[in-house]
């Protein structure tokens, strides 16, 4: 056989193949679905929440209206984040509350734990850390539950930032050890070396401290996600206040502040962590 | 000496050929849908200005198009200067164009472009323009020259002023209407005594005072009546100019509701535009999505990323 049958044959089958696409309107909406909570998470990322939520509330339209409970179970949660985001809440509790009932419905546990880690924010938000506690120990159970090791990694970090929070820095050192091998994504890298960063800024430890929060800016900046590296920044700038080098640490504070600014939080980040001690 | 053609000159020949059919047959067919094979005339037509008109811009007659604008200038013959339109028209629509034609700039309602609309003329009573003639326009009016005629502040003057001189006249009737009052009472009086002294007629003619009160009562109707008349004289001339003054007013509310109806009109096109706008986007949306699904294009395509949950950390919360 010669060169030329050969490849005469491959076009053709490749033809064959290529005029062989079946209609698949449901996969194409759920397509759809996807394509505008990509771009809504993008625009989320920017810190720009009026168009995130209009992306997020077309994603939910179009699922509702062809019933993809998974779709709909994650725009929920998505506009639950934009609330929680500005500030509402009440609403963003609502929201993730009803993405949760249908997660477990689904059923996602993966998902249902992020909801139940979200719902935890709230609780710390509201400066209920009981509360946060509790839920964070169920997101870890349905994280389990999951078998997903990326959603597990997430729950545990966050717990470990919740020990941190209840000044009990070797639970938080313990679960982040435990992080570790799971924290296989730039975003969960970043996460893991932030909360690492702070537990060693709070051990006085301030070298490795330094080391973690680049570490973590470097992942976060893989990933373009702009609030992580704002916190990222301003825990490089606590640190080096820290250690008496100010005019490393305004600079990084000044840093942080553009970032924030530029994500529309122009309130001072001092609340954001907890101050070195 | 043989000189045939080879085979593949005279293919080659046959390739020409063919070729220089289609592209004469499209020229044909393309020149008959663009009327370039029809007769043709030429008018001039003058404005203060081009109102957006443009070389290609239509030339309607009874909303049909029956020719185009080929050329705008701006003449400086003349003191005043102004924009000298030319345009083509269909020679089979020439006998319409006649001296009383008036061509006039239309504009749209919202979208769409300025064309030129002649009016017919009059066939058989008015001669016809010959060509390269001037056809008699009309200026544009453009809502800022209705609104400049609707003079509104001029209006609101004028009508005040009617209604100050309706409340002066008014004012003075009521005076009047006192003293009428006042010598109709002291008539009266006069009436009284009369009726009262009908016994003794003589020694009523003896009382003098009874003239003297008639006498001035009669002078107070005289003057009464005389200021009645002026009044009414100075009524009629108001009311004279009162359907002057409504029918201006009219004119002006006619123009104002055939704006509106513009602008209704416009309102109702564009949803209908935004519908097939975004019918459109859905029809690109959809092909997309069609050529997404070929097999052989979602091979090549880079894979999209799934979306995801979004994790709200709380060092992500403000």
């Amino acid at each position: 056989m010669s060169l030329k049958f050969w490849v005469l044959l491959g076009l053709t089958i490749l033809l064959a193949y290529g005029c062989g696409a079946g209609p698949d309107p449901y996969g194409q909406q759920v397509n759809r679905t996807t394509t505008l909570a990509i771009q809504g998470q993008q625009w989320f990322s920017q810190g720009d929440l009026r168009r995130a939520a209009r992306d997020f509330g077309r994603a939910l339209e179009i699922s509702q209206s062809i019933d993809y409970p998974a779709g709909v179970a994650q725009q929920l949660n998505n506009l639950g984040a934009v609330a929680l985001e500005q500030g509402n809440l009440e609403t963003a509790q609502e929201l993730f509350n009803q993405a949760l009932s249908l997660n477990q419905e689904i059923p996602d546990w993966a998902a249902a734990s992020t909801n139940l880690a979200n719902l935890a924010t709230i609780a710390q938000k509201s400066g209920n850390l009981a509360r946060a506690g509790e839920y964070l120990q169920a997101a870890l159970a349905a994280a389990e539950r999951s078998g997903a090791n990326t959603a597990r990694g997430r729950i545990l970090c966050q717990l470990a930032s919740w020990y941190l929070a209840q000044q009990d820095p070797g639970s938080a050192a313990v679960l982040l050890t435990q992080a570790r091998p799971l924290a296989t994504t730039p975003a969960l890298q970043g996460t893991l070396n932030h909360h690492w960063g702070r537990l060693r800024l709070r051990q006085g430890n301030h070298l490795a401290a330094l080391k973690h929060f680049n570490q973590a800016l470097a992942a976060d900046r893989e990933i373009l996600e702009r609030a992580a590296m704002a916190a990222d920044l301003f825990g490089l700038a606590e640190t080096y206040e820290a250690q008496g080098e100010l005019d490393q640490a305004f600079y990084y504070y000044s840093r942080a502040f553009d970032v924030y600014a530029a994500l529309g939080k122009k309130e001072t980040s001092s609340e954001k962590n907890q101050p070195a001690s | 000496m043989n000189e045939a053609f080879t085979r593949s000159e005279k293919l080659a020949g046959l390739f020409l050929f063919l070729t220089l059919l289609i592209a004469v047959a499209a020229l044909l067919v393309i020149g008959q849908g663009k009327a370039w094979f029809k007769s043709q005339r030429t008018y001039l037509v003058k404005f203060r200005q081009g109102y957006n008109l443009q070389p290609g811009s239509s030339v309607k007659m009874f909303n049909t198009e029956i020719g185009k604008v080929t050329n705008l200038r701006i003449s400086r013959l003349t003191d005043r200067l102004e924009v000298v339109v030319t345009i083509r028209v269909l020679a089979e629509y020439a006998d319409l164009i006649c001296q009383d034609s008036v061509a006039e700039v239309q504009s749209p309602t919202l979208f769409g472009s300025e064309y030129l609309e002649i009016s017919p003329g009059s066939p058989g009573k008015k001669p016809p323009i010959a060509e390269y003639g001037t056809i008699p326009s009309k200026e544009h009016k453009t809502l800022a020259d209705y609104l400049e005629e609707f003079q509104p502040e001029d209006s609101l003057r004028r009508a005040k002023q009617i209604l100050i001189n309706i409340a002066y006249l008014t004012e003075k009737l009521k005076i009047h209407e006192k003293k009428l009052l006042t010598s109709l009472n002291n008539f009266n009086e006069v009436m009284a005594s009369v009726l009262e002294a009908k016994g003794s007629l003589g020694k009523l003619l003896m009382q003098t005072d009874f003239y003297g009160r008639l006498e001035l009562s009669l002078t107070r109707l005289e003057s009464v009546l005389k200021d009645a008349a002026q009044i009414t004289g100075d009524l009629k001339n108001t009311t004279r100019d009162m359907p002057a003054l409504a029918q201006a007013v009219s004119q002006e509310v006619q123009n104002v509701k055939s704006i509106l109806a513009d602008i209704k009109q416009g309102s109702q096109e564009f949803p209908e535009l935004m519908g097939s706008a975004s019918e459109a986007a859905r029809g690109g949306t959809e092909v997309v999505d069609a050529l997404k699904a070929n097999p052989l294009i979602r091979l090549t395509l880079p894979k999209q990323p799934p979306s995801k949950t979004i994790h709200v950390e709380p060092r992500n919360v403000p």
